[in-house]
C-alpha cells in the first residue's frame, strides 16, 4: 500500500523534473528596476504608491467631469422634475418663474431681502450666471488644450487601459508593446515640453501597467483556465456602515439684493456641519491581487445646521414663510413655523417688517441613494492591507427635508429648493483591510467625498457637499 | 560567456552578466515557482524575489553542487517564507477525501500534461501543496519539512496523506477515468 502512494508521488516528479515555463515577460525589466543602484532606485512600493495615486486622482476627478459633461442634460432634467415642485411653491415663486428664466431662478434664492418685492435687473442675473455658462461651454477645450499636464495623466491611464483590454481580449501581447512604445515616445515628448523629472513618467506603460496590475498573460490565462481560477480575480459582496461628518463648501460670488450683496461669508457665519451616516451593501471586483473595481449601493445622508436662523415673511404671500439657506430656500407654513417663531427682529435700519428670530436649531437633510464606482489599489499584501482609493460616487436625490429641532421634537419643515436630482461625488480615501479567513474580512475605510460640481442650481452661491466617512464593514468572497 | 565568468560578473555587478544568468535559468525557476504558487501571479512574485536574492547572494555560492541547484533552492526557501507569512489565514481543508486508490500510469490519457498536474496542485490548500512538493518533488524527510515549516512530524505526515489522496482523486477523475470512458 505504501508503495502504492509512492506512484502518485513519481508521477508528479517524473512530469515536474526539468519543467520549464516561459517566464513572464517585463519580469527581467522589473529586476532592473530593483536592482539599479541604490542612489538611483525607488523602493518598487513607492513607484507603485505613485503610479497608483496618479490612477486614483484620475479616477476621483472623473465624478466632475463626468458632472460637467451632463451638465446640458442635468439642467434640462432639473427644469423638468423642478416644475410640479414650483407648483407648490408660494406665490412669490410662481410671481418669478413668469419672469425671465435665470432672473426668476436666481430670485428665488435670493429671498434675503425680498421684501422689497423687487426683481433683480437681467444683466445683472446673467453676470452671476455666466460663469457657469461658460464653463459648461468651454469643457470639452478646457480638457482637451488647456490642461496638458492633465493630458499627461489621461495619457498615462489610457495606456494602462489599453493594455489591460488587449490582455482581457487574449491577444499577442508581443504586438501590444510597439504600440506601447510608441506611445512612450508620445510621452517623453509631454514630458520634455513640461520638464519634468518625474520617476514614474519616465517608465514604460508597460512597466507601469505591471506595476499595476501584474503580468497581461496572467490575465489571459485566468480567464481561459477555469479550472484553475484564481483567487484573486473575483467577486466579493459585504456590508458597509458609517458615521459621516457632512457639510458643504460654498463657491461663486453671491447674489445682490436691492437692499445689500449676499455672499458666501453671510452664511459661512452662521451655518455649520452636522453628523450623519451612510450605509449600504458593498459589491467588489477583484482585477488582480492588487487592483479593484468597488461599487454597490449606499444611502448616504448629508447636510448641514444653522442655531441662528432668521426667518422672514413672503412678499408675496402672508401665510408663509422663508428661510434662506446656502443651499437654497426653504418655505415653512405658519402652523410650524409659529412652534419656532420667538419675536420679530426690530431693525430700525431695515425699513421693511417682516424678520423674524427663530428658536431650535435648523437642520437640513438631504439623502442619496449612490451607486460608487472606486478603484481600490492595494498597497500591502499580508493579513492586514492598506489600500488607496480613489472614484466617483454618483447617487440620486431620494429625500430632500429640513426640520426645527426644538427642545428635542422636531418640526418638520419644507425642502430645500433648487438642489439638482442627481449628485456626482468624488471620493478618496485610505483604507485598512483585515482578514480573518480566506473568505471573510473586515475593513476601516476612512473616505473623502466631495461634490466637484455645485449640487444646486440658479443661484450666484455654488453649493459643493463635502463627507468624511469612516465605514466599517464585513466583506465576503464568492 | 560561461557559467564561471557569468558568476564573476554578478559578483562584479555586471548587468549583462546579470542578464545572462536571468535567461539562463529563469525558464526553468518560473516552473519551480508555478508548482510552488497558487496562482501565476504569485509565481512571478516568488520569481522575482528568489532572483534578487540569487543576485544579492551571489558571492556566497562555493561551487559545491550544480549552481542551477543552488538558484532553485533560493527559489523553494523564498517560496517557504511567503506560505509562512501567510499560513495562519489559510483554514487547511479537512473534508475526508477517501483515498482514490492508486494510479495506474497505463491507464492515464496519455495527452496528461506537466501543465494539468501543476493546475492539480496549485489547487490544493498552501500547506499541503508545501508539504507535498518538499517530500515527492525536493525529497526532505518528514523531520526536515517539519523544521522548515515549524510544524511536527505527524503533521507533515498527515498533510502528505492528504495531497496525495486528494491528488489521486483528481487525477483519476480527471485523466483516468474519462480515458476509460472514451477507450471504451
Amino acid at each position: 500500500m505504501a508503495d502504492d502512494k509512492k506512484h502518485i508521488d513519481q508521477l508528479f516528479k517524473d512530469y515536474l523534473s526539468g519543467y520549464k515555463a516561459p517566464a513572464p515577460k517585463g519580469a527581467w525589466e522589473r529586476l532592473q528596476v530593483e536592482m539599479q543602484p541604490r542612489k538611483k532606485r525607488i523602493p518598487l512600493m513607492y513607484l507603485r504608491l505613485a503610479a497608483a495615486s496618479i490612477l486614483l486622482l484620475i479616477a476621483f476627478s472623473a465624478g466632475y467631469f463626468w458632472s460637467e459633461f451632463k451638465n446640458a442634460d442635468n439642467q434640462a432634467m432639473v427644469s423638468e422634475i423642478s416644475a410640479p415642485n414650483q407648483q407648490q411653491e408660494t406665490p412669490e415663486a410662481v410671481f418669478q418663474n413668469n419672469d425671465i428664466q435665470p432672473a426668476s431662478a436666481e430670485n428665488s434664492n435670493a429671498t434675503v431681502s425680498e421684501k422689497s418685492k423687487k426683481q433683480l435687473p437681467k444683466t445683472e442675473a446673467e453676470k452671476i450666471e455666466s460663469p457657469q455658462l461658460a464653463q459648461g461651454v468651454v469643457n470639452p477645450d478646457f480638457e482637451s488644450e488647456k490642461e496638458p499636464a492633465k493630458n499627461d495623466e489621461i495619457a498615462l491611464y489610457e495606456n494602462v487601459q489599453i493594455s489591460n483590454g488587449t490582455s482581457l481580449s487574449g491577444e499577442n501581447t508581443d504586438v501590444l508593446i510597439p504600440q506601447q512604445i510608441e506611445q512612450t515616445d508620445d510621452l517623453a515628448t509631454m514630458d520634455d515640453q513640461d520638464k519634468k523629472n518625474n520617476e514614474i513618467e519616465k517608465m514604460s506603460p508597460e512597466m507601469l501597467h505591471r506595476l499595476l496590475v501584474g503580468d497581461d498573460e496572467a490575465f489571459a490565462e485566468d480567464i481561459n483556465q477555469k479550472s484553475n481560477k484564481q483567487q484573486s480575480q473575483q467577486w466579493s459582496v459585504g456590508a458597509q456602515f458609517s458615521p459621516v461628518y457632512s457639510y458643504r463648501n460654498l463657491s461663486g460670488d453671491g447674489f445682490s439684493t436691492p437692499d445689500e450683496q449676499v455672499d458666501p461669508d453671510y452664511f459661512n457665519n452662521t451655518e455649520n456641519g452636522l453628523m450623519a451616516y451612510a450605509g449600504g451593501i458593498s459589491l467588489n471586483y477583484g482585477f488582480n491581487d492588487r487592483l479593484s473595481l468597488a461599487s454597490g449601493l449606499y444611502l448616504s445622508r448629508i447636510g448641514q445646521e444653522n442655531d441662528d436662523v432668521v426667518a422672514y415673511d413672503s412678499p408675496d404671500s402672508p401665510y408663509l414663510y422663508n428661510l434662506a439657506s446656502s443651499g437654497g430656500t426653504v418655505t415653512i407654513n405658519p402652523q410650524k413655523f409659529e412652534k419656532v417663531m420667538v419675536r420679530e427682529i426690530d431693525n430700525t435700519k431695515d425699513s421693511v417688517p417682516g424678520d423674524y428670530i427663530v428658536n431650535g436649531t435648523f437642520v437640513q437633510n438631504l439623502d442619496y441613494l449612490e451607486v460608487p464606482l472606486v478603484l481600490k489599489y492595494k498597497m500591502l499584501q499580508s493579513r492586514f492591507s492598506v489600500n488607496l482609493s480613489g472614484g466617483l460616487s454618483p447617487g440620486i436625490l431620494v429625500n430632500n427635508r429640513s426640520y426645527f429641532s426644538v427642545e428635542g421634537e422636531k418640526v418638520q419643515t419644507g425642502f430645500t429648493e433648487n438642489i439638482k436630482p442627481v449628485i456626482y461625488n468624488s471620493v478618496m480615501g485610505v483604507g485598512i483591510e483585515y482578514s480573518i479567513s480566506t473568505k471573510l474580512s473586515i475593513n476601516l475605510d476612512p473616505l473623502f467625498k466631495y461634490s466637484l460640481s455645485p449640487i444646486n442650481s440658479n443661484s450666484g452661491i455654488k453649493y459643493h457637499p463635502y463627507s468624511i466617512s469612516w465605514f466599517t464593514g464585513i466583506t465576503y468572497k464568492l | 560567456m560561461n557559467q564561471q565568468e557569468i558568476i564573476k560578473g554578478c559578483i562584479d555587478g555586471s548587468n549583462k552578466a546579470q542578464q545572462a544568468l536571468y535567461n539562463l535559468f529563469s525558464d526553468d525557476m518560473f516552473g519551480v515557482c508555478l508548482y510552488y504558487s497558487p496562482d501565476r501571479s504569485e509565481a512571478e512574485d516568488t520569481l522575482h524575489e528568489g532572483f534578487l536574492k540569487v543576485f544579492k547572494n551571489i558571492g556566497s555560492f562555493k561551487g559545491e553542487g550544480s549552481l542551477k541547484g543552488w538558484i532553485r533552492r533560493i527559489m523553494v526557501n523564498t517560496a517557504l517564507e511567503k506560505f509562512r507569512k501567510k499560513s495562519p489565514l489559510y483554514v487547511l481543508d479537512n473534508d475526508g477525501y477517501e483515498t482514490a486508490g492508486d494510479v495506474d500510469r497505463e491507464n492515464i490519457i496519455s495527452n496528461i500534461s506537466a501543465d494539468d498536474l501543476i493546475a492539480l496542485i496549485q489547487g490544493l490548500s498552501p500547506q499541503y501543496r508545501m508539504v507535498f512538493n518538499l517530500y515527492a518533488l525536493e525529497g526532505y524527510s518528514h523531520k526536515e519539512i517539519a523544521e522548515m515549516m515549524k510544524i511536527s512530524e505527524g503533521t507533515s505526515k498527515s498533510n502528505l496523506a492528504r495531497a496525495r489522496a486528494i491528488l489521486q482523486k483528481k487525477v483519476k477523475e480527471y485523466f483516468y477515468i474519462s480515458s476509460k470512458t472514451h477507450n471504451g
